[in-house]
This record gives structure tokens, C-alpha cells and sequence, in this order.
């Protein structure tokens, strides 16, 4: 059994969204009693819809944002609530690469001050030694050492996401954040970012927990996945398990949604037909968040929310599996 | 005879560092009842052929050469002795019997008018004879075919109140006004999410099936392609590299970026998480095309002649042409 990197239990991320100083108050329960596990050199998947709070869940976990109820053990060490120089020395172990490599580069940096400046920060390494480092990382990432006088614009996007991967390498982490680290390229383009990923796992001992909605690609990298809705967590398991045989209504109707790139099984593919759309998450009733949408809704489902039950080595919440 | 056909055409734009040649000599058709897939990257000129088409282009754009006929009449801006003529002749196709789907549902409406207004807009552009109370009952009908649900209130709504899938279906709604012969979809779900990509390609493929309509669907999702198309064309630096059946083009393609293309995507009822064969490298630059093959420098198989000349076309059946050398006679076995 491979050692736990990362635990989150029941963690909650809200927002205040009261507009008003005497205005009822609104909060979003942006992610709500979420719990999962990620090992030491895995890949865990996070798919959902947009808005369902996956992209808040992972910048929870590198606290970007504070986390509301909940903890957050990073190898045993409960980091929910750090602050100041503990906060830091966690940040040089839990990095995180950002969805759009247009806006996260800073355009007035080049190239070298965008990598070396967690360096700095963390103040790393010799300053004569830094340079050799980030001409070091740019190699691993496939880009010319020589540009490091270069601007972010000068790149394209496949580029710019290569130069967000060298950055968030450059304090030699352990574990990184990919918030949906190809959705803003081209798909000849995100194969080359989806097999740098590997390789760097591979070479450093690294684990991630991989963001995106391209269920397809994160199925492929990923080992574990989990799946979200609405701020929940429905169904956690192995990659393929869930792919081939979702339990939770939710896990069954997006993958049954994936176009597949094979016009054969395109064309005699069933699709659960799920209606309506995603509901608002500001001030959510008690019940099972799913419930609006469900084709298995029972009276059960509106009175209370279904706790996480353990299927094997899966975990879904869903009341049709209660035993 | 085809509904569309477009004959060697070539869009440039004029800019400070010279001409970007966004569309190189482009030919194709689409029949009648068709749907015609053009798959390429982002820069590849699949969106400029279709704005050359619909007359949208931006200020800059220079049309080189090229005939467009559409239902028997030619509509390229180049064959009409003034923009006023092309503009008359395009004001009354564009809406009408030819319509566009596009790629942004969030900023495709106008924010301040009321869907009904938007709705009711081409039906009395183009119907002289139909009154207000008759484009209103026929909005409302467009609604419900769309799937919008309780459109008596919904029609009196702002584009606000929607979500981005309702917002889409709004558009698709709007296309379908007029019953257009063709209908230009440009990435009609890269902005939204995969049940709601599937709500509306189905949506799609039930209109064609009802309407009758040809329907040119502009993507880089392979899936999406392989659900709806009948026939595909690859586009690579502003050509066509090659053109096909659904079947030829997925299970037997000839030209490499095609090759390149779909061993780039996985498919999730693969479950060996076999390592992806990238395409080395990035596009080329439209500022300078490559003298030969736009596909040169990320070519494993490229020869000498590939650098120095564009390759010919190939047919390798009814439908199925490819342009590239391997193909040629003269070439290397």
C-alpha cells in the first residue's frame, strides 16, 4: 500500500456573496464535505461540470483560499490553518500549475525572472546558482535555454503552459495542483503537455491531483478519480472502474456523455439523457445535491443527503446503494 | 449540383509585418442534406474560410482569388463590381437561407434586447408580408423546437437570465429562423460542458434530420466529429491536407498530420493508458508559409521535394484526396 500524501476530510470552502448590508445572507458552498485520499506518486483526477467547485477545491488545498470546516493533512501534518513561516515552508512542497497560460505569466517578467522567482522567494540555492537551475528546468520542459531573456508574449500557448510547469518545478516539490493545465490548447499541443506531465512524475516522485473536464485526458493520466458535483464529491475510485462502470446517476450521465473519437462506437453509443442543468449553489437546501436532475430520485433523496458509502475500493454517495 | 462549392480560394490580411496568408487556395463542397466536419488547430484558417464565406471578415482581410457559389449564384465579393451590389445580395442570403452558428453563446446576444426581439429580428428582415403577431407565434414555435422550456415566459426574458447551454440553443433558434439550406456552426460547443456539448449536438443532428438542412460544423474535437459528420476535411497552415468519409478519414487516413491528429486523442474506452504519440513541434507561421508542405517541419516522413514544392492532390477514392508526396507516383516506396 503506497504511502497517503494527502487527506482531506470533510473539508468546506464557502463564499459570502450577501450583497447588502441588511440583505438576507447568501453563501456559496463552493466546495462542501469533500473527503478523498491522494498516495504517494499517484495521479488523482478531478472531473465535474463547470461550477461545481473543483477548481476552488484545489486552490483550497494549496490555501489559496482558507477553508471554512475541515482539515487538510499534508503527510500526517494538518495544514488547514497555517500561517506565516509554516504556511511557506508548505508552499515550497505543494506547488501549482495554473489553467490559462495567458493570464498567469506576468508579461513584464521574462522568461528567467518568471522561473527563478520562487527561488527567491523561498531564497533557494546560491543566487550565482539559481540561473543554472532555470536554464536547467527550461531543457526539462523541452523549451531553448537561450530564451530566458524572452518575453511570455513571444511564446504560444503550448509554450507558456511549458514555462508555468518549469516555475512550479523550480522549488523541487513534492506535490502539484494541474488546474486544468491543457483546456486552453490545441490538441496536438496538449498530447505534448500530457506526456511532459508523465515524464516529470516519473523522474521526480512526484503526485498530482490533476484538474479538468476533458474526461478522456483525465482518464488517461489519472489512476484514481473523483468525480464532483455541485460542490460535492459523488463517486471516488479507480480510473477505469468509474469509467466503465459509474455507480452514482451523476458519474453514469457524464460519462455517458463523452464523445468518443471513433465514429463506430459514436454512432451506437447510448446516452443517459440527464435534463435541466446545474442548479445554483448559493445557499443549497439539506438534501442530496443531485436531486433536481436524477432519473432514480426517490422521496429518501429530500429529506436528507446521502452519506459517502465504501463499494470495494469505491466511494459514492448515493442512497441507492445504502445497505 | 452541390449547394456550396468553393473554388481555390485565398484570403489574406494585411498587417504591419506583411501579409498573413490565413487561407491558401481552399476548394471543397457540401451537398444537400450533408453535414461537412472541417477540423483543424486554432491558426489553421478553418474560421476564415467560413467568415469568407458569410462576408464577415475583418477590415484588414484581402480576398486573393476564389469563386464561392451558393444555390446556383456566386457570392464571392470579388465577382461584383461594387461592395454595395454584394452587400444587397449577401443581406438577403445571410440569415436566410444560409445561417451561422457561433462559437461564443455568452457574447453572441445583445445584452439589452429581449429574446423575443432577437428572435423576431431575421423573420421580419426577410419576410416583408409577415406581421409582428406572426413572427411572435412563430419565435415561440422556434423556442420549443430548440427545447427551451416554458417558452411563453422565457420569451420575454434577457439573455442574462439564461445559462450558456439555454443561451446556445437561443442561437441555434435564431439560425433556424428561415429554414437556411446551410447552416455554418463555428465550434458550436467548445464553450460548453460535456452533457450539455451532448444535449446540443443531439439537438443538432434532430434539426438536420427535420429540416433537411446541410450543416458545416467547424471544431478541433475529434468526437464531436466522429458523432455528427458525414465527411470530413482536415485544414493544416490555411489549406485542406485532406478530405474524406468519416470512415476513411478515422480508420484510414492517408496524409501524416491526420495520422498525427488522431493519435493525439484518447479514447476512453481504451483502458492500456498507452503513452500519446504527440506531434512534435507547433504550427507553422502564416506571415511565411513554408514554400512546400505547410506540414514540413513536424513531418517524421518529409522528404526533399516536400520542403521545395506543395504537394499535388491524390484521390484515393469517390471521396477520399489527400495532398501530400508520399502519395505520389514518383515517390519512394
Amino acid at each position: 500500500m503506497a504511502e497517503t500524501v494527502l487527506k482531506v476530510e470533510n473539508l468546506k470552502t464557502h463564499f459570502d456573496v450577501t450583497k447588502g448590508l441588511f440583505a438576507k445572507k447568501q453563501i456559496v458552498k463552493a466546495v462542501d464535505d469533500v473527503s478523498f485520499e491522494v498516495n504517494q506518486n499517484e495521479t488523482f483526477g478531478l472531473v465535474g461540470e463547470s461550477g461545481c467547485g473543483k477548481t476552488t477545491l484545489g486552490r483550497t488545498i494549496v490555501r489559496i483560499y482558507d477553508p471554512v470546516g475541515g482539515h487538510i493533512y499534508y503527510r500526517g501534518q494538518d495544514i488547514s490553518s497555517l500561517k506565516g513561516d509554516d504556511l511557506k515552508a508548505y508552499h515550497k512542497k505543494v506547488q501549482m500549475i495554473f489553467q490559462d497560460p495567458y493570464a498567469s505569466l506576468n508579461p513584464r517578467m521574462t522568461v528567467g525572472e518568471i522561473v527563478r522567482e520562487p527561488m527567491n522567494i523561498h531564497n533557494l540555492h546560491d543566487p550565482k546558482e539559481r540561473d543554472d537551475i532555470v536554464a536547467d528546468l527550461l531543457k526539462i520542459v523541452g523549451l531553448n535555454p537561450d530564451h530566458i531573456r524572452r518575453y511570455p508574449s513571444e511564446f504560444s500557448g503550448g509554450q507558456r503552459q511549458r514555462i508555468g510547469i518549469a516555475r512550479s518545478l523550480s522549488l523541487d516539490p513534492e506535490f502539484i495542483v494541474c488546474d486544468e493545465p491543457i483546456s486552453a490548447l490545441d490538441v496536438s499541443i496538449q498530447a505534448q503537455v500530457i506526456n511532459l506531465l508523465e515524464k516529470i512524475q516519473k523522474e521526480r516522485d512526484l503526485s498530482y491531483l490533476f484538474i479538468a473536464h476533458d474526461l478522456s485526458m483525465v482518464k488517461h493520466i489519472s489512476q484514481r478519480i473523483g468525480v464532483m458535483y455541485l460542490g460535492h464529491l459523488v463517486e471516488v475510485g479507480d480510473s477505469n472502474e468509474v469509467y466503465h462502470d459509474p455507480l452514482h446517476p451523476y458519474s453514469k450521465a457524464l460519462l455517458s456523455s463523452v464523445p468518443i473519437p471513433d465514429p463506430r462506437i459514436s454512432r451506437t453509443k447510448q446516452r443517459i439523457v440527464m435534463s435541466g442543468e446545474i442548479p445554483s449553489p448559493i445557499n443549497p437546501p439539506p438534501v442530496c445535491p443531485f436531486l433536481s436532475r436524477c432519473p432514480y430520485a426517490t422521496a429518501r433523496c429530500s429529506e436528507a443527503k446521502p452519506e459517502p458509502v465504501k463499494i470495494g475500493t469505491r466511494q459514492v454517495s448515493c442512497f441507492l446503494y445504502e445497505k | 449540383m452541390a449547394l456550396l462549392e468553393v473554388n481555390n480560394l485565398r484570403t489574406e490580411f494585411v498587417t504591419d509585418n506583411g501579409n498573413v496568408q490565413a487561407v491558401r487556395s481552399v476548394s471543397f463542397k457540401v451537398e444537400q442534406g450533408e453535414v461537412l466536419g472541417i477540423v483543424g488547430e486554432s491558426g489553421s484558417g478553418k474560421s476564415q474560410t467560413m467568415f469568407t464565406i458569410m462576408g464577415l471578415l475583418a477590415a484588414n482581410a484581402q480576398i486573393k482569388s476564389g469563386s464561392i457559389t451558393f444555390d446556383g449564384k456566386e457570392i464571392c465579393p470579388l465577382h461584383y463590381p461594387s461592395k454595395k451590389e454584394y452587400d444587397k445580395t449577401m443581406s438577403e442570403i445571410c440569415g436566410n437561407t444560409m445561417a451561422m452558428i457561433f462559437q461564443d453563446p455568452m457574447t453572441f446576444l445583445n445584452p439589452v434586447l429581449r429574446i423575443d426581439t432577437q428572435l423576431m429580428e431575421p423573420l421580419l428582415n426577410h419576410n416583408k408580408k409577415m406581421s409582428k403577431q406572426e413572427a411572435f407565434n412563430r419565435a415561440l414555435e422556434l423556442m420549443k423546437q430548440v427545447g427551451i422550456p416554458s417558452p411563453e415566459k422565457r420569451i420575454k426574458q434577457y439573455p442574462f437570465e439564461f445559462s450558456g447551454g439555454m443561451r446556445q440553443r437561443i442561437i441555434i433558434a435564431i439560425a433556424l429562423a428561415n429554414n437556411p439550406k446551410l447552416i455554418i456552426a463555428d465550434e458550436p460547443t467548445t464553450a460548453l460542458d460535456v452533457t450539455i456539448q451532448a444535449q446540443i449536438l443531439e439537438l443538432i443532428e434532430k434539426l438536420k434530420n427535420e429540416t433537411g438542412s446541410s450543416v458545416i460544423i467547424i471544431t478541433h474535437d475529434l468526437g464531436v466529429v466522429a458523432k455528427l459528420c458525414d465527411r470530413i476535411n482536415i485544414m493544416y497552415g490555411g489549406k485542406i491536407v485532406e478530405t474524406g468519409t468519416v470512415d476513411e478519414i478515422f480508420y484510414d487516413a492517408k496524409h501524416p498530420y491526420t495520422v498525427g491528429l488522431l493519435s493525439c486523442v484518447t479514447n476512453p474506452d481504451d483502458d492500456d493508458d498507452k503513452e500519446l504519440s504527440p506531434i512534435p513541434g507547433t504550427p507553422p507561421d502564416l506571415l511565411n508559409p513554408p514554400k512546400g508542405c505547410p506540414f514540413v517541419h513536424r513531418c517524421d516522413k518529409a522528404m526533399k521535394v516536400c520542403k521545395e514544392h506543395p504537394p499535388e492532390t491524390t484521390e484515393f477514392s469517390a471521396m477520399q484526396k489527400c495532398e501530400c508526396w508520399l502519395y505520389d507516383k514518383r515517390a519512394v516506396k
